[in-house]
C-alpha cells in the first residue's frame, strides 16, 4: 500500500464515520505507524486546499474530521435551507473568553472580571458543551472550576489549546492587525507550510528507499 | 403601560463605562470622575425615565463612582483604609482588563463565524455486531462471597446493642491520605495492596475512612487502583507523572 492509497482509506473511514477519529484508532485498524499515517494525512490536507475540493480536514488535538469548507456555505445553504446557526450571545462570548485564558476559574471569578453575573451565560455554554466541569477549588463550598472542551476548540476553529493567542496580544492592543490578518491570510499560510513539510517528508521516505536499494 | 426595552446591549456596568470613555475619547488610566459619573448617573435616570427597572449591578456601580467622587472632595484622614486614588485604580484594573476580555470575545465572534458556515456529517446509524460477553461467576468466589456477607451480618447483630457512649471520631480523612502517601511513596514502584493498608485489630469506620481516603487520592492526585477480578483485594499505584 503506498500513501496516496493510505490517504484515499483513511478519506474513507473519515467519511464513514462522521465522527472525529483519533491517529492512534487509525494507526490501529490499518496497521500503520503514526508517521506513516500523519504523512498520508497530510497529502489528503494538501489535496483538501485545492479549490476543486469542497471538504476540508479539521483536526482537534489527535482526531481527524471532514467537514464542508466555510467558503462553500452560501452555496451548500442554497440547496439544505437549513436554518441558520446562530452564534454565541455577546454575555457568552465574554464568559468563554474569560474561561479559555482563566482556566479553571469559578464562577465568582468570572462575574468579578464582567461586572455581573454569569451564571445563566455559564449555563447556556455547559448546555452546548463548551465548557465542563473541571474539578473543585480547594476553599469553602468547594465551588467548581470550569474549564474549556474539545467542543470549543471545534467551534472557534483551534486545532488544540496551544494554538490560541497569547494573551498580550490582546493586552497590548495588536489584535486590531491580528484579526485582519487571521481572517486574510489564514488559508495562504498554511498552504507553503504543509507543503514544505510534505517535500520533507517526502525527502525522508525517498531516503529511506534508496537505502533500502543500496542494502539490497 | 410598562414595555420592554433592552439597555442598549450593554452587557453590564464595566461596559457602559467603557463605552462612555471611548465616546469622550479619554484615556482609561486617567479617567475625570467627576464627569464620568454624572453621564453614568444621566444614562441610569434616562433608563428609569423610560419605567426600565435598572438592574442592581448598574446601582452598586453607581454607589462606587459616588463613592470615588465623595472621597476625592473630602480631605484625606489617617484611619482610612483606602483613599479616592486607591479605589480609582481598582476600577480602572477592572476596566482594562474588562476591554482585554472584550476585544477577544470579538475575536473568538470573528472564528466563531467562519466555524458556523461549515456543515459536518452526522455519524450514520450502522447497526454493529455485539459481540456477547457472557458473565462468568466462578461458584467458589460466590461461595465465599456469601459467607462473609453472613459472617458480616452476624457481626451486626451483636453490634445492635445500644451504645453506650458515643465514640470521638478517631480517624480523619486527610491524616489517612498522609498516612497512605507515606506508604505509598515507601512501596513504590511495586504499590501496595489495599489489604497492607488494613491491619488485624481494624475498625469498621477506619476502613470505611481508608476506603474514601483513596477515593478522594485516586480524584484530587490521580491514583491508579487495579482488580484483576471481582470480590478481591486490589493493588494501588501512584500515578506516574506524565505531562501531557
Amino acid at each position: 500500500m503506498n500513501s496516496d492509497e493510505l490517504a484515499g482509506i483513511i478519506e474513507g473511514i473519515l467519511f464513514a464515520v462522521g465522527d472525529g477519529v483519533s491517529i492512534t484508532e487509525l494507526c490501529r485498524c490499518l496497521d500503520k505507524s503514526v508517521s506513516e499515517v500523519q504523512f498520508a494525512m497530510e497529502i489528503l490536507k494538501q489535496d483538501y486546499q485545492s479549490k476543486a475540493r469542497g471538504i476540508r480536514l479539521v483536526q482537534i488535538k489527535d482526531s481527524y474530521q471532514l467537514s464542508t469548507k466555510p467558503d462553500y456555505y452560501g452555496y451548500i445553504k442554497e440547496i439544505t435551507r437549513h436554518q441558520e446557526k446562530t452564534g454565541l450571545s455577546r454575555a457568552a462570548l465574554e464568559t468563554l473568553a474569560i474561561i479559555a485564558y482563566r482556566q479553571p476559574v469559578t464562577r465568582l471569578a468570572v462575574d468579578e472580571l464582567r461586572g455581573v453575573s454569569s451564571s445563566s451565560a455559564i449555563q447556556r455554554l455547559l448546555d452546548r458543551g463548551l465548557i465542563c466541569d473541571g474539578g473543585r477549588l480547594e476553599a469553602p463550598g468547594r465551588p467548581i472550576l470550569y474549564k474549556t472542551t474539545n467542543a470549543f476548540l471545534k467551534a472557534m476553529g483551534f486545532t488544540s489549546l496551544k494554538e490560541i493567542p497569547e494573551f498580550e496580544i490582546f493586552s497590548q492592543g495588536k489584535q486590531e492587525s491580528f484579526n485582519l490578518e487571521l481572517l486574510n491570510n489564514e488559508s495562504q499560510n498554511k498552504a507553503p507550510a504543509s507543503q514544505d513539510l510534505l517535500a520533507e517528508m517526502l525527502k525522508k521516505t525517498i531516503g529511506e528507499a534508496e537505502i533500502l536499494e543500496a542494502a539490497q | 403601560m410598562a414595555y420592554a426595552v433592552s439597555l442598549d446591549g450593554y452587557q453590564g456596568p464595566l461596559d457602559l463605562l467603557i463605552n462612555l470613555i471611548q465616546k469622550n475619547k479619554i484615556d482609561i488610566c486617567d479617567i475625570p470622575i467627576a464627569s464620568i459619573t454624572n453621564q453614568y448617573l444621566l444614562q441610569i435616570r434616562s433608563w428609569q425615565d423610560m419605567d426600565m427597572d435598572v438592574a442592581s449591578e448598574f446601582v452598586v456601580m453607581a454607589a462606587r463612582l459616588l463613592e470615588i467622587k465623595a472621597k476625592a472632595l473630602l480631605p484625606k484622614s489617617d484611619d482610612e483604609q483606602e483613599d479616592a486614588e486607591d479605589l480609582k485604580a481598582k476600577l480602572v484594573r477592572q476596566l482594562v482588563e474588562y476591554k482585554i476580555f472584550k476585544e477577544i470575545s470579538r475575536y473568538f465572534q470573528i472564528r466563531e463565524q467562519v466555524e458556523l458556515s461549515t456543515v459536518y456529517r452526522d455519524p450514520e446509524y450502522i447497526p454493529q455486531n455485539i459481540e456477547e460477553v457472557p458473565l462468568v461467576i466462578d461458584p467458589n468466589t460466590l461461595e465465599q462471597c456469601f459467607k462473609r456477607l453472613l459472617f458480616q451480618k452476624e457481626e451486626e447483630l451483636e453490634a445492635i446493642a445500644p451504645p453506650q457512649k458515643i465514640i470521638r471520631e478517631l480517624f480523619n480523612i486527610e491524616e489517612k491520605i498522609a498516612e497512605i502517601t507515606d506508604v505509598l511513596i515507601q512501596a513504590g514502584a511495586a504499590g501496595v495492596s489495599f489489604s497492607e493498608l488494613l491491619h488485624p485489630e481494624i475498625s469498621r469506620e477506619e476502613v470505611v475512612v481508608t476506603l474514601l481516603a483513596l477515593l478522594e487520592m485516586v480524584k484530587i492526585s490521580g491514583l491508579r487502583l487495579l482488580q484483576n477480578r471481582v470480590f478481591i483485594d486490589f493493588q494501588i499505584h501512584r500515578e506516574v507523572e506524565n505531562d501531557e
